[in-house]
């Protein structure tokens, strides 16, 4: 059988989503969050100057 | 853990006096290789072995192998363990092989994993029907024929083999879907999806299975039965070789150069693919045989004769699973002489083990020498055979069938 490997996960396709996948996952939707947040910083930023 | 009471009664009277220390070893290792059901498990589920280097693991052909040991004695635990196995199939019918359960000081392994690609032999028909033909119960034939019928579409829609045949992805992809990890047929990567021999084999045995169960459950078409009939002529007429009295794959058969004696090649007499005449020169000329496959402790995985020999894993080392498979085709074809032969010899040099080490191992010396001078994967950090496998070693049924092949 092939065998797990010290944890190499990148050779193993899973059933499930992989924790690097939720990972990956988790860092875009901060990402996201974070221009969001960028850009109501910026609004209002400009709101003040005004 | 679990304690199989039954099952630990049973092994008091069963086989050689020899063998029964080592026997209630085992039944007590599938007590304690037993854990309370957890995701995705829906009862409790026995792992293939404690002292599995990889382990906690569930599934693949060892599941199979420790079901037969418990089938009869512990129907109850048997059966929650095939549901199991079937448990994790996906909607497209493949059977994933091991599934990689949670390890607490292994971060990578926070849940449980399979792969989704790579499948395995399947072998569990042959335990089912068995299972059911004991207990009289046809009812777990109707629960498992579906996934049957999903499997055989699996393996006909990603595993079929040019120009006829199947095949499994080691050829291809060094995957082990086929279980035999590193073995003498995969030295070279193959330029096609060519039958493998024990791929074929399997199927057959899916489709013969198919064939029968719809019978018994009356859903039968004679579709499955057709196809039976067309591999079965296949694979006598195609991997066959006259010169050896043995299977072989379809890019070797004919090339005595690159003709491995791989064990593997008894496949078509475990599941009654093979003509009466063919199945006797398998038995009498090869498992039998000193120079090949009868060795100290048998069978060997590879010819004793072959240059392709070694004392490294499944090219060369014993496999009491392989042992117990071949004496179910012998049994199959009439020779409860030659099964007696095999499973006493592996079920004395195991128990000689046993008393010398106090373990059950993954693979023995086709010699009967010390496990612990066996190779497994030299390229990995663990390259001695495992102890406490049960995975691989059906020593209780191996006892029982034994005593059946003399009665």
């Amino acid at each position: 059988m092939k065998e797990w490997q010290n944890g190499r996960i990148s050779e193993w396709p899973t059933g499930r989503a992989s924790d690097k996948a939720i990972d990956g996952a988790l860092l875009c939707i901060l990402v996201l969050y974070w221009d969001r947040a960028q850009s109501v910083g910026r609004y209002f930023a400009f709101s003040f100057v005004l | 853990m679990a304690t199989l009471t039954a099952l630990l009664n049973a092994v008091q009277i069963l086989g050689k006096p020899s063998w029964r220390e080592m026997l209630t070893y085992v039944a007590e290792l599938h007590g304690r290789s037993t854990h309370p059901a957890q995701v995705p498990f829906l009862y409790p589920w026995e792992e293939i072995g404690p002292g599995y280097c990889y382990g906690p693991a569930f599934g693949h052909w060892d599941a199979i192998h420790a079901f037969l040991d418990t089938q009869f004695d512990e129907p109850e635990h048997a059966r929650q363990q095939l549901l199991n196995y079937l448990s994790v199939q996906s909607e497209d019918g493949m059977l994933p092989g091991a599934v990689w359960m949670p390890r607490a000081d292994d971060p990578s392994r926070r849940s449980p994993r399979w792969s989704n690609r790579t499948s395995h032999p399947p072998v569990w028909p042959m335990a089912a029907q068995a299972y059911a033909d004991f207990a009289h119960d046809d009812g777990i034939l109707a629960r498992v024929y579906d996934p049957l019928i999903r499997q055989i579409h699996w393996f006909e829609q990603h595993r079929r083999a040019e120009p006829q045949g199947f095949y499994y992805s080691d050829i291809l992809t060094f995957d082990w879907e086929s279980g035999v990890d590193e073995g003498v047929r995969f030295k070279d990567v193959q330029p096609g999806p060519f039958a493998c021999v024990d791929a074929s084999a399997h199927m057959y045995l899916l489709y013969t299975a198919a064939e029968d169960w719809g019978a018994r459950l009356g859903t039968t078409t004679g579709l499955y039965g057709a196809k039976a009939a067309r591999l079965r002529a296949f694979i006598q007429r195609e991997l066959f070789s006259e010169e050896t009295g043995f299977f072989h794959d379809s890019w070797s058969v004919n090339h005595p150069d690159r003709r491995p004696m791989a064990l593997e090649g008894m496949w078509p007499m475990v599941v009654g693919a093979a003509t009466e005449s063919q199945a006797r020169r398998v038995i009498d000329e090869n498992l039998l045989n000193p120079q090949r496959f009868f060795t100290a402790h048998p069978v060997s995985t590879v010819g004793v004769d072959e240059p392709d020999f070694e004392l490294r894993m499944w090219r060369g080392p014993t496999w009491n699973s392989m042992t117990y498979w071949a004496a179910w085709g012998c049994l199959r074809y009439g020779r409860a002489d030659a099964a007696r032969l095999l499973l006493e010899r592996a079920l004395d040099r195991s128990a000689e083990q046993f008393g010398r080490t106090g373990t059950i191992w993954e693979f023995y010396h086709p010699e009967g020498g010390a496990p612990e001078l066996l190779l497994r994967k030299p390229n990995t950090s663990h390259n001695t055979p495992c102890r406490d496998y049960l995975g691989h070693n059906p020593l209780i049924a191996m006892a029982r069938l034994w005593q059946e092949a003399e009665e």
